[in-house]
């Protein structure tokens, strides 16, 4: 894991992160698969994380207000 | 031979795709590898003495045997989404029950899909999730190795000699092999 991601570890620490938001977007195969092995390393490094899917629309722009806005009230 | 005759001699073949593999497994003689079809590797891992375990195969015999609902639940309980391919979300969520049991799952299709000893992705045939598939299956069984073999399509037009080619291609994936 260390070998595939570590660059988010090194960035996380870098620029002392609160939070992460793994935002994918819907059908996209090569992105969707890596989302329980991204939460994982989330997990390892101690960075809480918001996954969203979404589609390649502005039309849920609402939707993700709420959702993040939800994410940076939990994380303080 | 007549194409329903086609169709009807595949059941038996996949079976015994399936059924041999859960059979090498037990015996432990040869060693097994998780593949792609279309992907020209059955005959480098044949040459090998490497039994292939066709993974799309056998999502498709689930979905045959109305029985896939219950492994894609297990993978999107996991975290992939409904929309990825429901092909590798019943192999991954097969792979995650068998390893967290340490068994086959109970009524597991046609006997199941045997743990490999390694896996072999790809990039080809623009299938997507055929390069993320097995890191998503390592996951769950991270002393099984993934190793990815990309081997070119030759071109082909039939008023075309690509003869003097050959050689770049065979220079080419013996060099991708060896790496």
């Amino acid at each position: 894991m260390k070998a595939r991601f570590g660059d988010i570890g090194y960035f996380s620490r870098t620029f002392k992160v609160n939070g992460a938001i793994l935002y994918t977007y819907k059908f996209c195969d090569p992105f969707g698969f890596e989302v329980p092995a991204r939460k994982a390393y989330y997990d390892s490094i101690h960075v809480p994380l918001l996954c969203l899917e979404d589609l390649y629309s502005a039309g849920t722009i609402g939707q993700l207000k709420t959702r993040i806005q939800a994410f940076l009230e939990m994380i303080g | 031979m007549t194409a329903t005759q086609a169709a009807a001699s595949i059941g038996p073949m996949v079976k015994e795709f399936i059924a041999g593999a859960v059979r090498a497994k037990a015996e432990g003689k040869q060693k097994l590898a998780y593949t792609f079809i279309v992907c020209h590797h059955e005959e480098i891992l044949r040459a090998l003495d490497v039994l292939p375990v066709w993974t799309e195969n056998f999502a498709g015999v689930c979905g045959a045997k109305r029985d896939s609902e219950r492994f894609l639940q297990r993978a999107e309980s996991l975290g992939l989404s409904r929309s990825l391919c429901t092909y590798a979300l019943c192999g991954i969520g097969f792979d995650q029950w068998r390893e967290e049991q340490g068994q086959m799952p109970p009524e597991a299709p046609w006997g199941g899909m045997p743990k490999p000893d390694f896996m072999v992705s790809t990039g080809q045939i623009l299938c997507d999730p055929r390069a993320k598939w097995y890191q998503a299956s390592q996951q769950y069984m991270p002393d099984v190795p993934i190793y990815n073999m990309d081997l070119p399509y030759p071109l082909f037009e039939r008023d075309r000699d690509h003869r003097e080619v050959w050689g770049y291609y065979q220079k080419y994936i013996a060099k991708e092999l060896r790496a």
